[in-house]
């Protein structure tokens, strides 16, 4: 008996093991489509920083941002294009200092950010969505090691 | 001595671009028509001053130097009012392991206006002579908003419009000389313009002083100097593109130099100066600076 809730134990740990991290596919899209780290409520659009380059004190950095519609699409799934005109720039936490990058587009939905410019410090990188008066803007903190 | 103490007394170093001691006006404190000075100075940013106070010294491979040359000019326009100009022209660069960035130029300019509102024209053995003054400076040195290099090493000035006014008073005593001069700033707000729209910079109040005391030995053509130059400056806020308000900045500059004058009307001085040696700074950078200046003055 002591051998049988033994191996029933052992299974049960093995099966559990191998489940670990592993999700459906419906669950992993859902899970995609939930995750927004830049939410722009105005147009109900989501966006995404990808490091090109850096974020690094020693080179002038570069990312990309992409725009998806919330709830439609994901990071990787079809981009939209934004009403607003996009825009970026830098702010040092610890001191106020602002810089402003070069932006580009790159293809629909998606923009190219250049020339960024960073100290060692904590920073603010914000995208900002701006149509007529109406603006948005939304940050990701970055760390810039010394 | 009197022509001594006033080649050297109030001399002392700019900040490498941003505020520091840098309102230090070009002024004749002593029996001059007109004087004018150069100075070379070469300092290297050693530390960082954190916002929460301290000193954070740099990695070794992060070398930041600093050269600049200042000519520095004024000249009476009456028995008691004079007018002064400060040029500086600085290259500063920085290099990190394998990365380097470099830049020359002109830092900002400054004009200033003095009057001797209290001159010396008999032995006092407590009053001393005093220059009031108001001073103007120019942003042709751009700033870190304007910077497009690496390390932001184009920054070479505030970026602002300043305008300053404070007052010089010096006495000598025996062998011995004092100084303090004391300011107040206030820079104009300025609108940077671009696609996400304006950014308004709306900077404060700011203050510095000088202490210095020196003694020539024996009364002979040689003197030694103190120095200490506190400089407080508000922080910029900023509105429009974003709203917020950045840090203040203090500083603590001590500086120590030997001057000689090889004749009536002609001075040298060597200056070493140290921002780390008080540990009072907040948000900045923090230097040591060696300069030699030379001074040439015309009696009245």
């Amino acid at each position: 008996m002591k051998k049988l809730i033994g191996v029933g134990l052992g299974l049960t740990l093995l099966l559990g093991l191998a489940g670990c991290g592993k999700e459906g596919p419906t669950s992993r899209v859902k899970i995609q489509r939930d995750s927004c780290p830049l939410y722009f409520a105005s147009e109900n659009l989501c966006a995404e920083i990808r490091w090109v380059k850096g974020p690094s004190a020693d080179v002038k950095s570069e990312f990309t941002v992409v725009f998806w519609k919330k709830e439609e699409s994901s990071s990787t799934g079809s981009w939209t294009e934004p009403r607003g005109q996009v825009g970026a720039f830098l702010r040092m936490t610890c001191c106020g200092s602002v810089s402003f990058p070069k932006v580009n587009k790159l293809a629909e939905g998606k923009y190219a950010v250049t020339d960024a410019s960073f100290a060692p410090g904590k920073w603010e990188v914000y995208v900002q969505l701006k149509q007529g008066e109406q603006v948005e803007k939304q940050f990701v903190k970055v760390q810039v090691d010394d | 001595m009197i022509l001594l103490f006033n080649a050297g007394s109030v001399e002392l170093l700019s900040a490498p671009c941003c505020g520091g001691t840098a309102n230090v006006p070009a002024l004749i404190s002593g029996d001059n028509q007109s004087q004018f000075t150069a100075t070379f100075s070469s300092g290297s940013v050693v530390a960082e001053a954190p916002v929460e106070g301290g000193i954070k010294y740099r990695k070794e491979n992060d070398n930041e130097t600093i050269q600049s040359f200042r000519f520095d000019g004024a000249l009476l326009l009456s028995d008691r009012a004079q007018v002064g100009i400060t040029l500086p022209v600085m290259r500063r660069a920085r290099s990190r392991g394998e990365y380097f960035a470099g830049s020359t130029g002109l830092g900002d300019i400054a004009v200033n206006l003095g009057y001797e509102v209290l001159p010396e024209w008999s032995y006092s053995p407590w009053q001393p002579r005093g220059v009031v003054f108001v001073s103007g400076t120019i942003p042709t040195g751009g700033s870190l908003y304007d910077a497009k290099e690496l390390y932001k090493v184009d920054s070479r000035g505030r970026g602002l419009w300043v305008v300053s006014t404070g007052a010089l008073l010096t006495k000598v005593l025996g062998n011995w000389d004092f100084s303090f001069l004391v300011e107040g700033h206030r820079g104009f707000s300025r609108a940077i313009r671009n696609d996400l729209g304006v950014l308004q910079l709306n900077p404060g109040w700011g203050a510095s002083s000088l202490l210095s005391v020196g003694v020539s030995p024996a009364g002979g053509n040689v003197r030694l100097g103190l120095s200490l130059a506190p400089s407080f400056e508000e922080a910029i806020a900023t509105e429009g593109i974003i709203s917020g308000r950045g840090e203040s900045v203090a500083l603590w500059t001590s500086a120590a130099q030997v001057s000689y004058l090889p004749s009536n009307t002609m001075s040298m001085s060597l200056i070493y100066s140290d921002q780390t040696f008080i540990h009072a700074s907040q948000n900045s950078s923090l230097n040591r600076t060696v300069a030699f200046l030379i001074q040439k003055r015309f009696e009245r």
